[in-house]
Formats: structure tokens, C-alpha cells, sequence
């Protein structure tokens, strides 16, 4: 009985490990874009999507070579 | 949490086209290159996917990510021209080749040319980026 309990919780924490190890996925209204880790504290991964706002106009009167900024809200 | 408050993400007009007749296609290329964050700048590899047009009258605000409708991206403000649609815009020559989203701003007068400062942007990294 000790056994089948031991080895129950065995495999539910290796189903948790590997759901966890598999990364999340991102999607967005064009569909899923892929599998990515998340955002950690010395790490942004590929895949992290940044919503933002922009700081200037922008328009056909500027030239090749402005720059232009963006203030991020916070990733997606 | 790696992106604080007060992050901002800059970038460079890599092309531009402006509608000489009626019809023709305004267009802006934009490419964001750098993350500056805890007073630090980082290289930033990434695409923009889309462009909320907000004009100063509120009205015609479109959001249209990644999608070209019926080859119609040239009449959809902020949509993001891709693949063939943005191959066309340089081999036709509205646009040289370079880095960047290419974002349609409307067909000759009838639409604003302009992305008003506050229109939010969405941004994708496309590589990772370590944090020092």
C-alpha cells in the first residue's frame, strides 16, 4: 500500500516537472507562435511580447535614420 | 520581474514612402534595436506585430496584426505588410531593402499619414536578451 502511494506521487511530481520544463506557449490573435521559458529576473527569452506606447508622432515626413522611442507598459 | 517600469524600447526609420497621387500608398518602415532599462541599453532583436492607429478624432482606429486582408494591407491603418505584400513594396519601389516592420499609414489623403504619439505599439523579441 506504502508502494503504490509512493510511486502515485512519483509520477504526478514527474508529470508537474515536465509540464513545467516544457516552457509556455505563446499565442496571439495570428495563432500560437511557439514555445517559449518565461520572462525571469536576468533573462528575457525570444518570443516575449512587449506592449508599449509610442513617444512621438511618426509620420511620412520623417526621413531614413530618425530615431523614434517607445515606452514599454509591460510584457504580455 | 526582468522589464521594470519606465523600460523603453528605441528604434530607427529604416524607409518611408509618402502617397504622391491619390491611391498611393503611405508607408513607414521601423526598426526597434535596443531595450534601455535600470539605466542600461540593450540590443534588442525583434519585430513589431502590430500598430494601434489612434487619430486625434478617434475615429477609423484599426488594429491589424500580421494579417493582410485581400492584398488590401495599403488601405488598412497599421497593418504590418509581410511576406509578399512587403516584398512588393520594394521591388515596386516604394521602399529600398532594410530592417524593420513595414507599416501601411493609409492610401494617398484620404487617410493619416501620421502614427500619433501615445498609438500603442506591440512588440515581439525575437532573440533572448541577457540581463546583466
Amino acid at each position: 500500500m506504502f508502494h503504490k502511494i509512493f510511486i502515485t506521487a512519483g509520477v504526478a511530481g514527474l508529470g508537474s516537472f515536465i509540464a513545467c520544463a516544457s516552457g509556455t506557449t505563446v499565442r496571439s490573435e495570428a495563432g500560437d507562435i511557439g514555445s517559449v521559458s518565461p520572462v525571469t529576473a536576468d533573462f528575457i527569452p525570444a518570443g516575449t511580447t512587449m506592449l508599449g506606447r509610442f513617444d512621438q508622432s511618426i509620420s511620412t515626413s520623417n526621413h531614413d535614420g530618425d530615431r523614434f522611442s517607445v515606452a514599454v507598459a509591460t510584457p504580455k | 520581474m526582468a522589464i521594470p517600469a519606465g523600460a523603453a524600447l528605441t528604434g530607427v526609420v529604416t524607409g518611408v514612402h509618402s502617397a504622391k497621387v491619390p491611391g498611393d500608398r503611405n508607408v513607414i518602415r521601423l526598426n526597434v534595436n535596443a531595450l534601455h532599462m535600470n539605466d542600461r541599453a540593450y540590443p534588442f532583436s525583434g519585430n513589431i506585430s502590430g500598430v494601434r492607429v489612434e487619430n486625434a478624432s478617434g475615429a477609423s482606429n484599426k488594429t491589424i496584426r500580421n494579417t493582410v486582408i485581400g492584398g488590401a494591407v495599403g488601405t488598412a491603418l497599421g497593418a504590418i505588410a509581410t511576406g509578399g505584400e512587403a516584398a512588393g513594396l520594394i521591388t515596386g519601389g516604394l521602399l529600398g531593402a532594410g530592417a524593420g516592420a513595414i507599416i501601411s499609414l493609409g492610401n494617398g489623403s484620404n487617410e493619416p499619414a501620421t502614427i500619433p504619439a501615445g498609438s500603442s505599439v506591440t512588440i515581439q523579441a525575437t532573440q533572448g536578451i541577457p540581463i546583466r
